[in-house]
């Protein structure tokens, strides 16, 4: 009693002591500086995701001769050996890692046949936070089905979508927030070529910008024109301050410069639309322009980490040909391999066969085995990750939701990413945290 | 450094290389509208390029002729049909997309080759293909760049030329016939003519018009999927800044257009005008793939047209219309023979089946009844610009 006694006396000397160091520091206009703790993941404050198409681990990362800026950049930080696909073709990859949201019967075909509206009756059993579709189809998820970016907003931080040449040319999409009308065609499934008002020609792809596949974006049209933006237009700009350069920072370059297009070579016929190469290497140019820029960067400089990853793998097995109902067909096997305990979903099978036709003989059976989108790599830099460092650790775009969303300490995980033996990125990549 | 030639040569399109460079846009302009009715620069010297391009027709034939006349002496057939030179300013250069991924590659049936000027695409700008009819033996024939500089240089122009480009511009034929493609090509992209996006379709885009109840049930069997499906390539749709639609993908495909027995070089039965292939364009050939294929034209203006498809093979848009809707469920009525007879045999694959309308199998009912033609044939009609007339046979 005493000592508690003499503690409140201690208190109240003490009190008015602090109120007039207070008052001093107020009158001063000065505040201490908080003590810094050691860091951890969560000082990483900006995160630059770069997403490119349609590649193999053992490509990238190893025979491949036409990048060899990339495969420098993965001894400069951590190569993530065991990182997975989620899906093929493209547009499924997008969505789980900006929403945690599985295949769905037309993203799994990158919505070909128009940008149509996810129609929801109800969710997955074992996650209620994972739609179910009407007829496992739809593009378009409704309202209540957020972003990562959505989250951030909630939270106070702030993320931009920068999509490589969108609004190139303005009768095909607009240059910010473009996507198709609701029902529509997808006009810009295929690159589109230089013309005399267009002389860049318009390679964007809505089907690689993940954030015009949600409602929560695109029907608060002054929130989507602000968050999703041209790349060339608005990137460097950004990034010439900390305070301009939005928390997250979600990169898709235009189909050629993330590999989509081309092959590589050169060689007549085999490259972009704009007469470059396409393949492993424009996607080597673009890094080679892009990361130093980045890195140079206030914001990189102070707390930043890249991710640079695929969508997918481009695996596919001939097994032989056959003749279904009288047509010559022949079999593709597509592995899907997949890790992290990945779930089909609600909205497609697995195995499931599409046979499309080619010719009035002729059609192929897409034979998916599993529902990955097979082993990619990814690479990730920042000054808490040590050179050299390589993880055979699996992960996957859900995995990598996960991790961003508790960097940023979002409310909660989003759709698949709440899948409690889902691993984060941990340790074995953040090898300067101690 | 590939990607930076071409943005080079395409930035040189719009701009006009030496020894154009430097003169106003605008005076170019006059000098190709001058040399696109000249006839003097004819071999004939009664042919310009207006003979078969009339502004009166929107920049298409004249006539309902498959094929149109021309040579020295007005007496040697063309093999195709004269397409408009309406709305050609937003054609992307040819393009075959290469996607890196086997099974895009593969799977992607529906990217088809797209792009460039005239029915095979072999032309990447105007001023590539305004050339090519100055020097066609059965066009304006001839012989060489020279001798179109040399009839230039006579004509009634050539002071307005000497004006514009120099003094001696005559006596340098490449660059005078470089200028005079160039002319002509700006004449194309910048004169109102060209584009004057005043259908009726047009004014019903700008909410002062209405579609009548019997073009408005055309336009919906030209655009739904399970119908026509027009509108997957005839795309019908503005642009997303409200741009009207052009009625073309610029894709190409494979018809199966019957055999045309008005053309006289498909008097011989080893003559084939295989599109991309061959035999006008010479660099696709070894893709046989693409044999067969012909670019998709814009559909404005189609309603004024007496000849129809690559080959001038129909005269009446309703036939045109009805070929689509029963080549398959009906293949006799079209080929007297066997079908798409205007490929070898070897080639007959390439043609389309895969798209509606042309996945319906004979003894199937086919998407249009007659009334439903005649409605489509309706809507196409508010497609015509208001100075467009009617060709007549």
């Amino acid at each position: 009693m005493k000592a508690v006694r003499n503690r409140k006396a201690w208190w109240g000397v003490s009190g008015l002591v602090l109120a007039s160091m207070t008052a001093l520091l107020v009158g001063c206009d000065w505040s201490p500086e908080p003590v810094p703790g050691p860091p951890t993941q969560q000082s990483i404050k900006h995160v630059f995701v770069i997403t490119m198409e349609n590649k193999n681990f053992s490509d990238t990362f190893g025979s491949s001769t036409q990048n060899p800026y990339m495969q420098g950049l993965a001894k400069q930080g951590a190569l993530l050996q065991q990182y997975y696909g989620t899906g093929h073709v493209s547009l499924d990859n997008y969505i789980s890692m900006m929403s945690g949201q599985p295949s769905t019967a037309e993203t799994q075909g990158d919505c070909f046949a128009g940008f149509n509206d996810v129609v929801s009756i109800g969710t997955d059993a074992a996650n209620p936070k994972v739609i179910k579709s009407q007829g496992g189809m739809g593009c378009v998820y409704p309202k209540e089905v957020k972003t990562l970016g959505n989250q951030l907003t909630d939270i106070g931080l702030s993320w931009k979508g920068y999509m490589g040449d969108m609004g190139n040319d303005p009768t095909r999409e607009a240059k910010t927030c473009g996507h198709p009308k609701i029902g529509t065609i997808d006009n810009t499934q295929a690159a589109q070529a230089p013309t005399a008002d267009v002389p860049l020609g318009d390679q964007y792809a809505s089907r690689h910008n993940p954030f015009v596949y949600f409602h929560a974006v695109i029907d608060d049209q002054a929130y989507c024109d602000s968050h999703v933006v041209n790349l060339d237009a608005s990137l460097q700009n950004d990034l010439k301050s900390v305070d301009t350069t939005p928390n997250l920072v979600f990169i898709t370059p235009n189909l050629c410069d993330d590999g989509h297009d081309g092959d590589g070579t050169g060689a007549a016929g085999k490259g972009c639309v704009n007469g470059a190469k396409g393949g492993l290497a424009s996607i080597d140019a673009f890094l080679a322009k892009w990361i130093p820029i980045i890195q140079a960067s206030p914001a990189y400089q102070k707390d930043g980490l890249i991710i640079i990853n695929f969508d997918e793998s481009a695996d596919i097995l001939p097994a032989g040909q056959t003749v279904v109902n009288g047509k010559a067909t022949v079999v593709l096997n597509l592995p899907g391999d997949s890790c992290c305990g990945q779930q089909t979903g609600p909205n497609v099978t697995r195995p499931a066969d599409s046979f499309l036709p080619v010719s009035a003989s002729l059609q192929y059976q897409l034979h998916y085995q599993g529902v990955g989108g097979d082993r990619v790599g990814a690479i990730m830099l920042s000054k808490w990750i040590a050179p050299g460092t390589i993880s055979a650790t699996p992960y996957n775009h859900y995995s990598l939701l996960k991790s961003l969303e508790t960097i940023f300490q979002t409310n909660g995980f989003l759709g698949y990413a709440d899948y409690k033996n889902l691993a984060t990125f941990g340790a074995d990549i953040f090898t300067n945290l101690r | 450094m590939a990607g930076l030639l071409l943005l080079m040569m395409l930035a040189a399109c719009d701009r006009a290389p030496a020894p154009a460079a430097g003169v106003p846009r605008a005076t170019l302009a006059e000098l190709g509208k001058l040399a696109f009715f000249d006839p003097t620069l004819s071999a004939s010297g009664r042919q310009s390029c207006a003979s078969c391009h009339d502004p009166a027709h929107a920049y298409g034939p004249p006539n309902g002729l498959a094929v149109q006349m021309g040579g020295p002496e007005l007496k040697d057939a063309g093999t195709r049909a004269v397409p408009s030179l309406r709305y050609l300013r937003r054609t992307p250069i040819w393009f075959k997309a290469m996607q890196t991924n086997l099974r895009e590659r593969l799977t992607d049936a529906d990217n088809v080759p797209t792009g460039g000027f005239t029915w095979d695409g072999r032309f990447n700008t105007m001023a590539e293909q305004a050339r090519a009819p100055l020097l066609a033996a059965n066009e304006m024939a001839n012989a060489s760049k020279a001798e179109v500089v040399r009839r230039l240089a006579a004509s009634p122009n050539a002071v307005r030329f000497r004006e514009a480009l120099g003094a001696d511009i005559f006596q340098r034929p490449e660059a005078a016939f470089a200028a005079l493609a160039e002319a002509l090509q700006r004449f194309q992209l910048d004169d109102p003519s060209f584009q004057p996006y005043d259908s009726k379709f047009d004014r019903v885009l700008d909410g002062h018009a209405q579609l009548s109840a019997q073009e408005a049930r055309g336009l919906k069997l030209f655009s739904d999927p399970d119908k026509g499906n027009c509108a997957s390539c005839h795309i019908a749709q503005p642009g997303a800044n409200g741009a009207h639609p052009l009625f073309t993908d610029f894709g190409f495909q494979a018809l199966g257009v019957p055999r045309n027995a008005e053309i006289p070089a498909n008097a011989r039965a080893d003559y084939y005008d295989l599109g991309l292939c061959g035999p006008t364009r010479t660099d696709q050939s070894t893709d046989k793939a693409y044999c067969g294929f012909f670019k998709t034209p814009s559909l404005r203006n189609v309603a004024t047209r007496g000849a129809f498809f690559h080959n001038g093979r129909f005269h009446t848009l309703s036939e045109a219309l009805r070929f689509y809707v029963e080549r398959d469920t009906a293949p006799r009525q079209w080929y007297p023979h066997e079908p798409f007879d205007d490929l070898p045999a070897t080639l007959r694959d390439n043609v389309n089946r895969r798209n509606a309308p042309m996945t319906n199998r004979g003894g199937g009912r086919p998407v249009w009844s007659a009334a439903d033609v005649r409605d489509v044939v309706a809507f196409l009609g508010t497609l015509s610009d208001a100075d467009a007339a009617q060709v007549t046979r």
